[in-house]
């Protein structure tokens, strides 16, 4: 039989190897916190640089177009859409700006929207085979031409594009800023 | 009788740490493949941005040459005078699960990147944004890529976690400007 003298030493044993398998454990699952993190950023980041790129595509002012949808120059600040005015035309399905997608879908939306405007305040729930959803939320604004980290509350040549895209992996939201200025060509 | 109990005892502890060490290893096992699989996808994507943002650089019209799984256009890469030809597409291996991206330029030895491509699609759209696939009307062509992780292409192995990540995408429309 075990000796009185030796069953504080084996609970002590027992118990230095409980804790250590906890501590491990613990470490274990904090890195796969992290690698998921990792993986979830690596995807909000192209989802959000492929909503970018949809942005940029389109022209700079709904009033940049005309009837047919072909380019019109703009001369002056006041033609653009007022700053209290950006987001989807009244012609829009309301629907529109809160679509639910898988990614593979996400390349054939792009024809509805015509200009940059369209996606002030815009949100699409992409959903991937892996990792589920990640929400995609626009913001637009008309910034300073010669301080382009201020907001403008009258138009300019300048907008900032705010692309925001979250994912309940992520402990921050991957934030897309760009900015796109008027040009006639 | 004190024997057996004592080996009994060791016995149980010799278990418990021999498990322990065991997850230890597959959970290591299971990180570092995440980890290639992440940053081959970083790397993979750093050189597809690198050349598409070049189509039709110092090259006439049209720039883009072939327009379906294989996708081939003319750019001046190394900004060199020399248009070359550059030809990205989907590669088997040895099985056809596991799938390498080809690169091949004109001129140069063509670089095959097993990495273990699960998805390779290329789409092509005009000026509208419509799909389409003649060559002279393509504005911009968006590129996914999706990586497996390689213990999917084990069929004996089996994930110790059932969130891992079997496989990663990567996505982007290139507008082209030259």
């Amino acid at each position: 039989m075990i000796s009185l003298g030796q069953v504080p030493l084996l609970v002590f044993a027992l118990t230095v190897l409980m804790i250590l398998q906890m501590s491990i454990n613990a470490s274990i699952l904090s890195s796969a916190v992290s690698s998921l993190d990792n993986e979830a950023t690596i995807e909000a980041t192209t989802l959000g640089n492929l909503m970018l790129g949809e942005v940029k595509s389109k022209a700079f002012d709904s009033n940049a177009l005309d009837q047919t949808g072909r380019p019109v120059m703009l001369y002056n600040r006041s033609q653009l859409t007022p700053a209290s005015s950006l987001g989807p035309e009244s012609s829009f399905d309301s629907t529109i700006t809160n679509e639910i997608v898988p990614v593979s879908q996400t390349l054939f939306l792009s024809w509805k929207y015509k200009d940059i405007d369209d996606y002030n305040r815009y949100v699409r729930t992409v959903q991937t085979q892996n990792l589920a959803t990640f929400v995609i939320r626009d913001s637009i604004c008309y910034v300073q031409e010669s301080n382009p980290e201020a907001v403008s509350s009258t138009q300019t040549w300048c907008k900032m594009v705010v692309v925001t895209v979250t994912h309940p992996n992520m402990s921050n939201p991957v934030i897309i800023k760009s900015l796109i200025a008027y040009t006639r060509s | 009788m004190e024997a057996a109990i004592q080996l009994l005892i060791v016995g149980l502890i010799l278990l418990a740490v021999l498990g322990f060490v065991g997850s230890l290893h597959q959970s290591s096992y299971e990180k570092t493949a995440a980890i290639v699989l992440q940053s081959n996808l970083v790397a993979i994507s750093s050189v597809l941005e690198s050349d598409f943002n070049k189509i039709g650089y110092h090259a006439g019209k049209p720039a883009i040459q072939r327009a379906d799984s294989v996708f081939s256009f003319l750019s001046d890469l190394h900004n060199s005078g020399t248009v070359c030809t550059v030809q990205y597409y989907k590669s088997a291996k040895l099985s056809t699960q596991d799938q390498g991206l080809c690169r091949k330029v004109s001129g140069e030895n063509s670089i095959y990147s097993y990495v273990h491509v699960s998805k390779l699609n290329f789409a092509y759209f005009d000026s509208t944004g419509i799909p389409t696939s003649t060559l002279a009307a393509i504005r911009s062509v968006n590129v996914m890529l999706e990586l497996q992780n390689p213990q999917l292409l084990d069929p004996t192995y089996k994930y110790s976690d059932s969130t891992a990540i079997p496989s990663l995408f990567w996505t982007k429309t290139f507008y082209i400007q030259n």
